[in-house]
């Protein structure tokens, strides 16, 4: 009896592979998460490495700590959303890594929760604001400029954040 | 495990000549879609002035959402233009001329519209429909060859008005999410229901000719309802078994609520304002909520209703 209950709890790990060379060894469980990953077991190509060429090192630690939090049967809903509160501020620069790993791993809940920290940068802010926090740099002429807030005044209206936060 | 810790420091190092990189104009199509669906519409919009890239990314949100906030922005902005003077035709016409715009130049599929008109125009509103303000019937059958999945339409206006859908309305296929407010429904003849509907909720809303029932049996894997001052549903019938949750508040002219067939029904609550107990004909209607048959799921039951005597 505790035998055979011992096969079915049986855990698989999988080794993920950074586009930097180190190797992650993480339980099948929570590596499924990502539908890219899962897709790999399920067609049979995840025996040995699975190479992420597109996750660097820094960039795939926070994203495995992100799935063990949301897959963790031990942690509860209050645990869950004081992380991700916390895991949204990191840098700007570090939140679109992890945006992009997410989109590449398919990893939809982590997609959204790194979309929306990034639309909290853009939400209210003046256009000058939101190209300094990105570097973003303008090509627009003046009269561009000027016509394409013509289309939508409306929009451009009231008093808008210049800060960088 | 050390090697990592000496990795992510070496990157550190390479990354920060990168740090002044413009990366999120870069981002796929769909995630730049999503990031711009996190935000209220007006500041989307305002991204289009960022750099030529940005141009049109505003135009595919798939999310179209015109709620009262956005109502508010407008009409601040009319406001403003007109030097504080309050003007029904520009908010009128801007308002319509915004929403029709982003209907008209979406390139790509929408997934969710949702439209509150505002109260000055609903208020105001022309009963026969012949010269509406509102262009909603426009929008509608625009979206009816949309695929659309998640449609809002909320009348806000105090006046009793209900603006008939039209028939085309009965063409969105796909909707998984609906919710109407001071709307008349009465699917045309031909209709064989909303196949993929998961959530209808329904706020004064009009069946005219007692469809209710009928246009029920059209939702087979409905699982929330709620009702709310809903008018032309005189019989309650459940016979949709998926249904998991439903909320009902105020019929006029009710008469009875079935949920025999209802085996997956998990809560539901019941709020009747005018319950009428009395002799008409000799006829007691005390069997006005023939609940509870066979509800096996059941877990939160809520009914309420004050109770009148019949007028003699």
């Amino acid at each position: 009896m505790a035998e055979a209950s011992s096969s079915i709890t049986e855990k698989f790990f999988l080794t993920l592979k950074s586009s930097d060379g180190d190797e992650f060894v993480l339980e099948e469980s929570i590596a499924i998460q990502s539908i890219t990953i899962k897709n790999m077991v399920e067609d049979g190509c995840s025996s040995s490495v699975i190479p992420l060429s597109k996750v660097d090192t820094e960039t795939l630690i926070k994203v495995i700590e992100y799935m063990k939090m949301h897959s963790s049967t031990s942690s509860n809903e209050e645990e869950i959303e004081n992380f991700d509160k916390k895991f949204v501020s990191n840098s700007i620069n570090t939140i679109l890594n992890i945006l992009e790993a997410a989109n590449f791993l398919d990893i939809n809940n982590l997609l959204e929760l790194c979309a929306e920290a990034v639309a909290n940068r853009i939400k209210n802010k003046t256009p000058e604001a939101v190209r300094k926090i990105f570097n973003i740099t303008s090509d627009f002429t003046p009269e561009e400029e000027a016509e394409i807030r013509n289309e939508t005044p409306w929009a451009f209206e009231g008093n808008l954040d210049h800060s960088l936060d | 495990m050390c090697p990592i810790c000496s990795k992510i420091y070496q990157s550190d190092t390479s990354k920060e000549s990168i740090d002044d990189e413009d990366r999120i104009s870069n981002l796929p199509g769909n995630v730049i879609d999503c990031i711009l669906g996190k935000m209220p519409l007006r500041d989307a919009v305002r991204t289009s002035i960022l750099s030529k890239k940005w141009r049109f990314y505003y135009l595919a949100i798939p999310q179209l959402v015109f709620d009262d906030q956005f109502c508010k922005e407008v009409n601040d902005f009319v406001a403003k233009k007109n030097h504080g003077i309050f003007s029904m035709f520009e908010l009128n016409y801007q308002f319509n001329e915004i929403v029709t715009k982003y209907l008209m130049l979406h390139p790509r599929r929408i997934e969710t519209f949702q439209v509150c008109f505002p109260r000055y125009l609903t208020s105001t509103m022309v009963p026969d429909g012949g010269s509406a303000v509102i262009d909603v019937n426009k929008w509608i059958l625009y979206l009816s060859g949309r695929n659309i999945n998640k449609l809002t339409l909320i009348y806000a206006g105090v006046l009793n008005y209900r603006h008939k859908l039209p028939s085309y309305f009965f063409s969105c296929l796909d909707l998984t999410f609906l919710k109407l407010q001071n709307f008349v429904i009465l699917p045309p003849p031909k209709f064989k229901g909303f196949l993929n509907l998961y959530q209808l909720k329904l706020i004064r809303v009009d069946f005219a000719n007692n469809c209710f029932e009928s246009f029920l049996s059209g939702c087979p894997v409905l699982e929330r309802l709620s009702l709310r001052r809903c008018s032309g549903v005189r019989h309650f019938n459940i016979s949709g078994s998926k249904l998991k949750r439903l909320h009902i508040k105020a019929f006029d002219n009710f008469e009875s609520i079935s949920l025999e067939n209802a085996p997956n029904l998990t809560e539901v609550t019941v709020t009747l304002e005018r319950l009428v107990i009395g002799l008409e004909g000799g006829k007691l209607i005390s069997d006005l909520v023939k609940l509870v048959g066979s509800l096996p799921k059941l877990k939160i039951l809520c009914l309420k209703w004050k109770v009148s005597a019949a007028p003699i």
